[in-house]
């Protein structure tokens, strides 16, 4: 061998790397060949290795082995005489024992000495195993009680004795068929349901405390366990016998992996099952239960885990990431199954399914529901004696099957989770031109989108590593155009690309010049439309690179082309932005004249269905109307074909859909977008309720004061903003000011007839008061114009309307103070308060007597809400306890709700300025403007689309063409 | 190493600071790590005096917790994301660090840390249990050592084990592939596993 230099980092992790990727008893000679002979190289890499493999829980997990001791065996606790130890695991060893007064077996679980030791824990603990004894349900695992053990160093449960089979061994011999599966998930859901109920949380549900009695009943053990001790990582071996069948957790399999480890250093399978916000620490309520039994359920039908990774850290990472292995699953698992699984592996909770009942009752109707279309009817289980029986027992709960099938066939293919269809204005969904496969741009939430694959006759999605959207597949189907991002970075570069449909290779790069695209399409094999900037259609030949132009005209934009039959030109939505809003139509634009007529008005988004049927999106519906030959007119009047897709947005509102040659439709039913751009009313139980979906980031709400309208603040990106006011009980609205700067606040005033708002421009230098009447009948009417440089936040106007109530700039270090602003402009601005102070958020109660703000009570950075009577001002009456900084009254009473970070909390003022103690402390919120309903009882606040319906799966409606075809003909006489 | 100075910057600056790092401006990211590390610190000083005496440091939460705190809620875009991240996971290796090394200083000397001070339990991400503080005094060492070596490795496990990034975000932040993220990775965790454990052979190739 030849002496060579000290190897480079990257040479010595390139080979380390392809080492560890084979066998462990094929590296040593893989290393060795690589190296060429090189000495050091191998000496590294072989010592990295065994420093890897050496170095235990640290680094590089690995099986960490502990080695209970054994205190009580033979010895007597309480009533019990202790037998052997039949599970040990890190919150104890567990014992069988019999108890001799009432002659049953028992289980006996030794907790941490350290539960004992401190008082206020003992008590707790008393408490808590008390609550858990309660409860009692035939798949439950029952707490009988807790006894002291001197000899055991710690307290010690007593349990139910659940003889049978861990879920856990069950899965490490493989999968388990599709109706036994469902069977023992609707037993499991049975025990989370009536925990639930109970006010249970079970905070470890895995399949190694899913005991399967030999009688076919499925038992959970452990309920609150997890919460008992406080040691969530903590893995409870559940109480088996006889030994010989808890081999689930010892298992090597590939089903299994190995087992995981905790900091402790002890073995858990807790991170496979763990949801995302427990993963983060964050307090947990019923939905981590049903997250753990999407992945019991998983990985029952899988026959692995729904986050596969080798250690805690990586699964961790899976979990995080929402990287679901979808394609694990089965072929035949029915829609409704997948959709429960879907839904229970919902990264945000706001968004899981929060039933365990609920979940049942799908997954009992999945069975019972017909196979879908084209596909081989599931196998019925026909495994061992003992499973048999275990689907007797369960064979009550299914359904019978409906004997016809439905009459509209429609389906949902569930994207990936985390990955959202990407927000875009033209075509981020196409069908091949044989309606067999879908092409998408789908990525996470705040990522960009890669070009997805799905065809109809498979599961799954493929994923090609192609960051691009606008997609268009060529007549033929050979080839993909679609625009790619080249460059990284806002400003990066990208440009108009055509793939090999199958090798999805480059063929060709459009001309550099097509930065910005609008939409495009094939029009023949060669030529394709291409929406651009300034109004303009362009037609790019593939094959001669030629770029001419066919429409161009800036005072509008032409986008989302698309191409009209025979070749004779396309459809496009022709935008105009005006004064006042926009105007839209879809129009025909004759292929090679460039002559355009207006073919439907108020209308976007158009599609061909058939070669005679104009589809197209108008009002949160779809639309379709008949053709005439020309393609420039309709005959008849449009009829609406489908109805509740998301709301569009505020510029080219587009909806995100396709028709097929086989008359099928294709469109996502959630949001494309991953800001705040709803607006919900929170319940005091933290659920939301969306009354508005902007598409845009909605920045403040504020409601009128008789709580019939709500003034929004939208727009992109803060450098522009449209002020909506919708009706909250239509949810109806109307855009009554668009402006191209940061504008504040939405106020009322208190006849409700205006909207008053500030903005700033030029870096806060220039701040200006305006108004705007509520119903938009006249453009907004500046009231007056601050001094150079004291930029304002206004809050409030006063219940006389004379004044605004801002918090106006005073000082250094953003200090502002509380300012009366008269909308009268020839009268002066006066301080409110007297004493110097650093306040804002100012807001009067809605009867005029008392005056709320927020400002900084001590020294650190926290500031806190107080209250004063007004106009008076004589008294100052501190109202949070631990911060707060926004506040609202309620129109009604004298409640006062405010918000410091993620809370809202909630109280009443009596006379005298006495405060109530808080009526609701809600966590877990947005961060967003709020505002309360006249009765006190509900928040208005924006809300991402997420939290209602992410643009998750693609919603397939078969015989889509047949149903327009009726619509039309009903609508139109024949 | 002296602490750096605190200087909190607005949702404006901070935006400006990401988009000018994002841009490709490195010096900005001195500004950035300065902003984070205030925010981290502060909060993790909030944690110290107000938990319970004996309380479990999750640093990813802590970090995540910054991260939802500073970033502009009118960025959108992913590299602004990944570099407050990544500058958070910086911050928090120096919070943990210095106030590791004060309670290894402590028992050292035998100081004063009796009642008042925290038992501070720190849990990192993507990383097995550390035995004590002393051993992340010595990680910290180890990764400068690592620095040295291939700055881009100890990048990496800096923002993995502080700031409990995952594979894909550092391969976004870095602008590299995830596949050479886990390459690095995987080097990195062997290359530390060897200095902190030694070389099981007791003769390692490194020494």
């Amino acid at each position: 061998m030849s002496i060579s230099p000290t190897p480079t980092p990257s040479r010595v992790a390139d080979v380390l790397d392809r080492a560890l990727e084979l066998p462990p008893d094929k590296r040593a000679a893989f290393v060795r060949e690589s190296a060429g002979g090189d000495s050091a190289l191998v000496h590294e890499v072989s010592s990295l290795m065994r420093a890897l493999a050496g170095a235990g829980a640290f680094l590089a997990p690995a099986d960490a082995p502990v080695r209970p001791s054994d205190p009580l065996t033979g010895k007597v606790v309480g009533p019990y005489r202790v037998f052997e130890v039949i599970g040990e695991g890190g919150m104890g060893v567990v014992y069988r024992a019999e108890d001799s007064r009432l002659g049953r077996s028992v289980a006996l679980k030794v907790l941490p000495h350290a539960m004992a030791a401190d008082p206020i824990r003992r008590q707790r603990l008393e408490r808590e195993a008390r609550a858990l004894g309660a409860l009692s349900h035939p798949n439950i695992g029952a707490i009988y009680g807790l006894e002291d053990a001197p000899d055991a160093n710690g307290p010690v449960l007593v349990l139910e004795l659940v003889r049978g089979e861990t879920l856990a061994a069950r899965i490490a011999r493989g999968a388990i068929g599709l109706e036994e599966a469902v069977g023992i998930a609707c037993q499991i859901a049975r025990a989370l349901e009536a925990a639930h109920n109970a006010g249970v949380i079970h905070r470890d549900l895995k399949p190694s405390n899913i005991i399967m009695e030999d009688q076919g009943t499925v038992k959970v053990l452990d309920f609150g366990l997890a919460r008992l001790t406080d040691q969530r990582d903590i893995e409870p071996h559940p109480p088996t016998t006889p030994a010989s069948k808890s081999e689930g957790l010892s298992s090597r399999s590939r089903n299994q992996g190995p087992p995981l480890v905790t900091q402790d250093g002890l073995v858990v399978g807790t991170a496979a099952y763990m949801c995302p916000e427990q993963a983060r620490g964050k307090t947990v309520d019923k939905r981590a239960d049903l997250w753990a039994f999407g992945c019991v359920l998983f990985e029952m039908l899988a026959g692995s885990r729904a986050f596969p990774g080798e250690t805690a850290p990586e699964v961790l990472d899976a979990v995080i990431a929402a990287r679901v292995d979808w394609p694990a699953l089965p072929d035949v698992t029915p829609p409704g199954v997948r959709r429960v699984l879907e839904r229970c592996l919902r990264v945000n909770p706001e968004t899981r399914l929060r039933d365990a009942g609920d979940a049942r009752v799908e997954l009992e109707e999945s069975l019972a529901a017909p196979v879908p279309h084209g596909r081989p009817r599931w196998p019925l289980y026909a495994g061992s004696a003992a499973a048999l029986v275990c689907f007797v027992g369960v064979g009550l709960l299914l359904n019978p099957r409906h004997p016809e099938p439905p009459p509209a066939r429609s389906s949902s293919l569930v994207l990936p989770e985390g990955i959202v269809v990407a927000p875009s204005m033209s075509q981020p969904l196409r069908f091949t031109p044989d309606g067999e496969t879908i092409y998408l741009s789908a990525g996470p939430r705040r990522g960009a989108g890669s070009l997805h694959r799905r065809r109809l006759d498979s599961f799954g999605f493929e994923k090609f590593d192609v960051e691009g959207v606008c997609i268009d597949p060529s007549p033929d189907g050979t080839r993909l155009a679609a625009w790619r991002r080249i460059e990284q970075g806002p400003g990066g570069s990208g440009g108009l690309t055509v793939f090999d449909a199958h090798t999805m290779k480059v063929i060709a790069d459009g001309p550099t010049l097509l930065p910005y695209l609008g939409g495009m399409t094939w029009i023949d094999g060669e030529r394709i439309v291409v929406s651009l900037d300034k109004g303009a259609l362009k037609i790019w030949n593939v094959a001669t690179g030629s770029v001419t132009t066919l429409s161009e005209d800036p005072t509008h934009y032409l986008t989302q082309p698309t191409p009209a039959p025979h070749g004779k030109g396309v459809f496009a939505t022709r935008y105009v932005r005006e004064p006042k809003g926009r105007s839209l139509s879809i129009d025909f634009i004759a292929v090679p004249s460039g002559e355009r007529t207006e073919v439907m008005p108020d209308a976007s988004c158009p599609r061909v269905l058939g070669d005679d049927i104009l589809v197209f999106s108008r009002d949160a519906a779809l639309w379709a109307a008949r053709l005439d030959g020309t393609f420039t007119h309709v005959i008849g009047s449009p009829v609406r074909v489908l109805e509740g897709l998301p709301p569009p947005t505020d510029t080219i509102p587009y909806t995100v859909y396709d028709v097929s040659s086989r008359g099928a439709l294709a469109y996502i039913p959630g949001t494309t977008t991953y800001l705040a751009t709803t607006v919900a009313w929170v319940d005091d139980k933290g659920q939301p309720t969306t009354i508005a979906d902007f598409q845009t980031p909605v920045w403040a709400v504020r409601l009128s004061r008789d709580g019939s309208r709500v003034a929004v603040i939208t727009g992109e990106y803060g450098e522009q903003g449209d002020i909506r006011v919708v009706d909250t009980t239509t949810n109806r609205g109307v855009t009554v000011a668009s402006l191209d700067e940061y504008v504040g606040l939405p106020l009322w005033t208190p006849d409700n007839a205006y909207v008053v708002f500030n903005t700033k421009r030029e870096n806060d230098q220039v701040n200006q008061l305006w108004r705007v009447r509520a119903d938009g009948s006249a453009p907004p009417e500046l009231l007056r114009e601050l001094p150079g440089g004291q930029w304002c936040d206004p809050t409030d106007v006063t219940p006389d309307g004379q004044d605004i109530v801002a918090a106006v700039f005073v000082g250094p270090g953003d200090v502002t103070d509380l300012f009366l602003i008269p909308i009268d402009p020839t009268k002066p601005m006066r301080k409110l308060l007297p004493t110097p102070g650093d306040r804002t958020n100012g807001r009067i109660s809605p009867d005029g007597t008392i005056l709320a703000w927020a400002g900084s009570a001590s020294t650190d950075d926290r500031t806190e809400v107080f209250i004063q009577p007004y106009p008076a001002l004589d008294k100052l009456v501190r109202v949070s306890e631990n911060g707060g900084f926004r506040v609202s009254w309620a129109a009604r009473g004298r409640r006062l709700a405010y918000r410091w970070g993620d809370s809202l909390s909630v109280v009443d003022i009596g006379p005298d300025l006495t405060v109530s103690r808080p009526l609701v402390d809600l966590q877990d919120l947005p961060d967003s403007r709020f505002d309360v309903s006249p009765d006190g009882t509900r928040y208005l606040m924006a809300v991402p689309a997420g939290g209602s319906k992410p643009a998750n799966m693609i919603q397939l409606e078969e015989g889509f063409e047949r149903r327009v075809r009726e619509a039309l003909k009903a609508a139109n006489g024949g | 190493m002296s602490s750096p100075t605190e200087h909190p910057l607005n949702e404006a600056e901070l935006a400006g600071v990401l988009g000018r790092i994002t841009a490709g401006d490195t010096a900005s990211m001195d500004v950035l790590f300065r902003a984070v590390y205030g925010e981290l610190r502060a909060m993790a000083q909030h944690r110290l005096r107000y938990e319970s005496p004996e309380i479990t440091l999750q640093a990813t939460a802590l970090v995540h917790e910054a991260y939802l705190k500073l970033m502009p809620r009118r960025d959108g875009s992913w590299e602004g994301r990944g570099h407050l991240l990544a500058a958070a996971g910086e911050a928090m290796r120096r919070i943990l660090v210095d106030h590791a090394r004060g309670k290894v200083r402590d028992k050292r000397g035998g100081g004063a840390s009796g009642e008042g001070t925290p038992r501070v339990r720190v849990e990192l991400s993507n990383i097995g249990p550390l035995r004590d503080d002393a051993e992340l005094v010595e990680l910290d060492a180890a990764l400068s050592r690592l620095a040295e070596l291939d700055s881009t490795s100890a990048r990496i496990v800096t923002m993995r084990f502080f700031a409990g990034m995952t594979e894909a975000e550092v391969a976004t932040c870095l602008h590299i592939s995830e596949r050479t993220v886990r390459r690095h990775w995987t080097y990195a965790r062997a290359w530390l596993a060897r200095e902190l454990r030694g070389d099981i052979a007791g003769n390692g190739a490194a020494e």
